[in-house]
């Protein structure tokens, strides 16, 4: 009986210390990149006359890693979001005014002026990892048998 | 005390274990025959069709398309419902253009590993491909048939395939076209807890929107199968694999379900995911369990 009494103390307590952990957040924890990617408006965010170019890049450059990682990486005639970022980076520093982005083959693949190439660099980071958000709930949406109605 | 607690525990768990045995596959059999009523539904009659394809010109309707077709033409793809792809893909089966792929792999089949065994060791019976992709418990990943290729030549000390390459496409042609003589259907089976989780993950893959166009795969096999984009029209997800590895016209040669999955996700404006990726193969492995039950028809013909 006492043993029983002690296992089962120490299981409350162990519950308990876990609980508390879960629930504690440090004050100073940045938020989650899936939930603050949600607050932007990409035409807002991504606009280069309003932000200017570098604020723009920076933004690509903070979600595109993620979407890497997730696999979501937006691509558009062979040209990975990456390389837009790598190529309007490299056109900042040689001071030039016009972008050209190879596709991942290693052929051209066209001359953008550096706004709108920081432009899509962003537009394509952000809503790439919205799309990923969203489709956590609308997925269901499209299937037949369980949110699809015809 | 303590031992009536325990035996009571030990009791609880087992008859918990019990109850989560229950079909694994209990999910994926109700969203299979949703899919079947769907795709039924869709192509029973021109009366019926019009809230399907609501921008498809009524009398391409009436005179172009295939109604109420046997369950098994699903697994002709585009050319099950549409009567001038059928036309076409009729001609070209006359003299298929695959033929010479057929013998490669079947040469490709019988060569000998430096070791002295070969595919043949491996894979005694040739017809198999009904049976891909499969989930193995062991790996907790699901092993495609290109991977179980892969797995043969890296268990006799070869060099693995490129999955999109010709070889891979040879040998699984012959593979298929034995399928295909032995008449075998789809089976594939979820039998642990570890697969369910692999087809749901694949099934959520396949509906959720990917890419700058913002399109799913669901949107042209699922709700756009049977519409057309330009001149071609779109495939139903029922039976989409039962044709791979296929000829296609646009590539002038045979190529794997993991190159043809490349190419989507390339459409639909992402880089692609990798051929031996988890990702591909719980794709493959939701798209194969929902053409359960159709006969295994390639190498095959698309555009």
């Amino acid at each position: 009986m006492k043993n029983l009494f002690n296992i089962s103390l120490a299981l409350v307590v162990g519950f308990s210390l876990f609980g508390c952990a879960k629930l504690y957040k440090p004050s100073n924890q940045s938020e989650s990149p899936y939930v603050s990617v949600m607050k932007l408006h990409v035409r807002d965010a991504c606009n280069v006359q309003k932000n200017g170019v570098n604020k723009v890049l920076t933004l690509a450059q903070k979600y595109n890693p993620i979407d890497i990682k997730e696999g979501i990486e937006f691509m558009r005639f062979g040209v990975p979001t990456s390389e837009y970022i790598r190529a309007t980076k490299q056109a900042i520093k040689d001071g030039s005014k016009t972008v050209q982005v190879y596709t991942r083959k290693g052929k051209k693949g066209g001359k953008f002026t550096v706004a709108f190439a920081a432009w899509r660099s962003c537009a394509f980071a952000v809503a790439a990892l919205q799309q990923k958000v969203e489709a956590k709930s609308t997925w269901k949406l499209a299937m037949p048998g369980t949110g699809f109605k015809y | 005390m303590l031992s009536k607690v325990i035996t009571g525990s030990v009791l609880t768990l087992l008859s918990c274990s019990l109850l989560s045995a229950a079909p694994y596959n209990a999910q994926a059999k109700k969203d299979r025959a949703a899919m079947i009523k769907y795709m039924e539904a869709k192509f029973k009659n021109p009366k019926t069709a019009a809230k399907f394809f609501p921008y498809t010109p009524k009398n391409e309707l009436e005179h172009n398309f295939i109604w109420g077709f046997p369950f098994q033409e699903f697994g002709l793809g585009d050319a099950g419902y549409v009567k001038s792809v059928r036309a076409q893909f009729d001609n070209f089966m006359m003299l298929p253009p695959f033929y010479n792929a057929v013998d490669n792999g079947e040469a490709l089949y019988h060569k000998k590993f430096a070791n002295g065994n070969s595919f043949a060791t491996c894979f005694p019976n040739p017809a198999i491909t009904n049976l891909y992709p499969k989930f193995d418990d062991k790996t907790n990943r699901v092993v495609t048939l290109s991977e179980a290729v892969n797995n043969c030549l890296i268990k006799n000390s070869e060099s693995p395939w490129k999955m999109t390459g010709m070889k891979m496409a040879y040998l699984e042609s012959y593979l298929a076209s034995k399928t295909t003589a032995a008449g075998k259907k789809f089976d594939i089976k979820i039998q642990s807890a570890a697969a369910a989780k692999a087809y749901r993950r694949g099934k959520i893959e396949f509906y959720s929107q990917r890419g700058y166009l913002d399109l799913s795969c669901a949107t042209c096999h699922v709700l756009g199968a049977g519409k057309r984009t330009k001149a071609d029209y779109h495939s139903p997800l029922l039976g989409m694999i039962a044709g791979f590895p296929v000829y296609r016209l646009k590539w002038g040669h045979v190529g794997t379900l993991e190159k043809r999955l490349v190419g989507c996700n390339k459409n639909q404006g992402e880089v692609p995911h990798k051929p031996n990726s988890k990702w591909m193969g719980d794709l493959e492995y939701f798209m194969a369990y929902m053409s359960n039950g159709i006969k295994v028809n390639a190498p095959s013909v698309r555009k």
